[in-house]
């Protein structure tokens, strides 16, 4: 107790409290920027060991290639395109290829997967040949869409739509499985028939399960078209990669692979905007991490 | 079984029913989520929403149309589960412990706005509550079970006066005896179930 007494009061007056507010403001913009300051030194440290080490001779630019190597590589690229024609040409036949794999990707996916996740039937007759095929390793299927198709944009489609189908389609089936009873039982009672069960309670409640599985299975569409082109195809980025490789030009690979990356985050960024859109009644708390 | 003279199969046009948990459609905001009832009976969307806009009032949500039921408080959520079985004029209303999870101060204000929203309707309320204090400031007559397996073991017409005001009424000398009288009877019930439980863990 005589301890307790003899501590100071806290200051609880106004203006006390306001000092108090921003100093924890302060605190904050401190920790922000020094979160900013890491993340560029990581950057640099990276970034500069390896082209450092080159320059020293420690590794061989030949087998490793070297940032101020590839920067120039893709500078090249840009003003003054690729040995195989205008970069953006490249990008856009990737982009294309990879939009259309994740549109019909994501249709498909969600039909079928509503529909035996609403159909015990279906579920029963059909869940194991899904099982099987998203047991196959896709991108040998790769090569066979090659063989059918042609080098062209299709078999590259293929490809990607078969890798984003499984995705969305395992995800819009268990978020069909796992509505909340109390939500089916509550519409139930409301007066709901089976086709607003379907479309009004399952395919929203659903909707949460399917928006998440999207970044995933963008990549996964970026992914198809990306090793179709690499297997056989006249233009596209993968095609870059391809040409680069075979000419043991390694900043040529690592140049693709940087645009690769750019192209990946800006359609990552579209898709969060696109769920946003998809969701709005989902808090941002809830929405998946970085 | 018969209920309202009709022996029971499956769903009722008549009954509505509210949840223990949170039941309100976390998609639809609080407007969509009252009008949900009388869309689903085929109400054109228009006059749906209009008695929605009607139903979110009596609750005393307007203001609240647009927004979605995670930016609700429990007590707020509550009001939507409330308006929802109402605007469909049920005429049995089943409700499972609907204010348990909601805090003391809440669910008092809750038991009013039930009260005034029914003494406006004609439904008949079947309240399942373990609050001895809630079922007797609410209802007309408290039917107590025994413990499992539940069987109706005695019946109370509570006499108390209309309208009657929650906070109120738990002062009302009347009200004392009855709550000495039903606890007496369940009291015995309550021991049982409580046996029963530690025997179950030593075994």
């Amino acid at each position: 107790m005589s301890v307790l007494q003899k501590a100071q009061p806290p200051d609880l007056s106004a203006t006390a409290l306001v000092g108090e507010e921003l100093a924890a403001e302060a605190r904050d913009q401190r920790r922000h920027r020094l979160e900013r300051i890491l993340q560029v030194a990581v950057f640099v440290v990276v970034v500069g060991g390896w082209e450092g080490s080159v320059r020293l001779g420690w590794v061989d630019a030949f087998f490793f290639g070297q940032p101020s190597g590839i920067a120039a590589t893709i500078w090249r690229w840009v003003t003054r395109g690729t040995s195989q024609g205008p970069l953006w040409q490249h990008v856009a036949v990737t982009v294309e290829e990879t939009v259309m794999a994740f549109a019909i990707g994501v249709v498909i996916g969600v039909i079928a997967g509503f529909a035996l996740g609403r159909n015990r039937t279906l579920a029963a007759v059909f869940g194991p040949y899904v099982r099987m095929g998203n047991a196959i390793p896709r991108v040998i299927l790769g090569s066979i869409f090659i063989i059918w198709l042609g080098l062209g944009m299709a078999s590259k489609v293929a490809l990607g739509v078969t890798l984003t189908f499984f995705i969305v389609f395992f995800n819009a089936f268990q978020g069909v499985r796992e509505v909340d009873v109390n939500l089916v039982n509550n519409a139930r009672i409301l007066g709901a028939g089976p086709r607003q069960l379907s479309f009004d309670v399952m395919l929203p409640s659903a909707l949460g399960w399917i928006t998440s599985s999207l970044h995933t299975s963008f990549g996964f569409a970026l992914v198809g078209a990306v090793v179709g082109e690499f297997l056989g195809a006249t233009r596209g980025l993968g095609y870059l990669v391809a040409t680069a490789q075979g000419a043991f030009n390694t900043n040529g690979v690592f140049a693709a692979m940087v645009i690769l990356s750019v192209v990946a985050l800006i359609a990552d960024a579209l898709v969060t905007r696109l769920e946003t859109r998809l969701t709005p009644w989902r808090p941002a708390a809830q929405r998946p991490g970085p | 079984m018969l209920v309202l003279g009709e022996p029971v199969a499956g769903v009722s046009r008549h009954a509505g029913y509210m949840f223990q948990t949170d039941a309100v459609f976390p998609w639809k905001n609080v407007l969509d989520n009252v009008a949900t009832g009388p869309i689903y009976r085929g109400v054109p969307r228009a006059e749906a929403r209009r008695r929605a806009r009607d139903w979110v009032a009596r609750v005393g949500l307007a203001g609240f149309e647009d927004r979605y039921p995670n930016q609700l408080s429990g007590g707020m959520r509550k009001r939507v589960a409330l308006a929802q079985s109402l605007i469909n004029e049920p005429e049995i209303l089943l409700m499972d412990e609907p204010f348990g999870a909601l805090d003391v101060q809440t669910r008092t204000l809750m038991e009013n706005e039930l009260l005034e929203l029914w003494s406006l309707t004609s439904a008949s309320v079947l309240f399942v509550t373990h609050d001895l204090e809630e079922a007797i400031s609410l209802a007309d007559r408290v039917l107590v079970f025994t413990a499992a397996p539940a069987t109706l073991k005695r019946a109370y017409p509570i006499d108390l006066p209309r309208p009657r005001n929650v906070t109120e009424i738990r002062f009302d000398p009347r009200f004392t005896r009855f709550y000495e009288l039903i606890w007496e009877d369940l009291r015995s019930e309550v021991v049982v179930t409580y046996e029963r439980t530690t025997k179950g863990a030593t075994a």
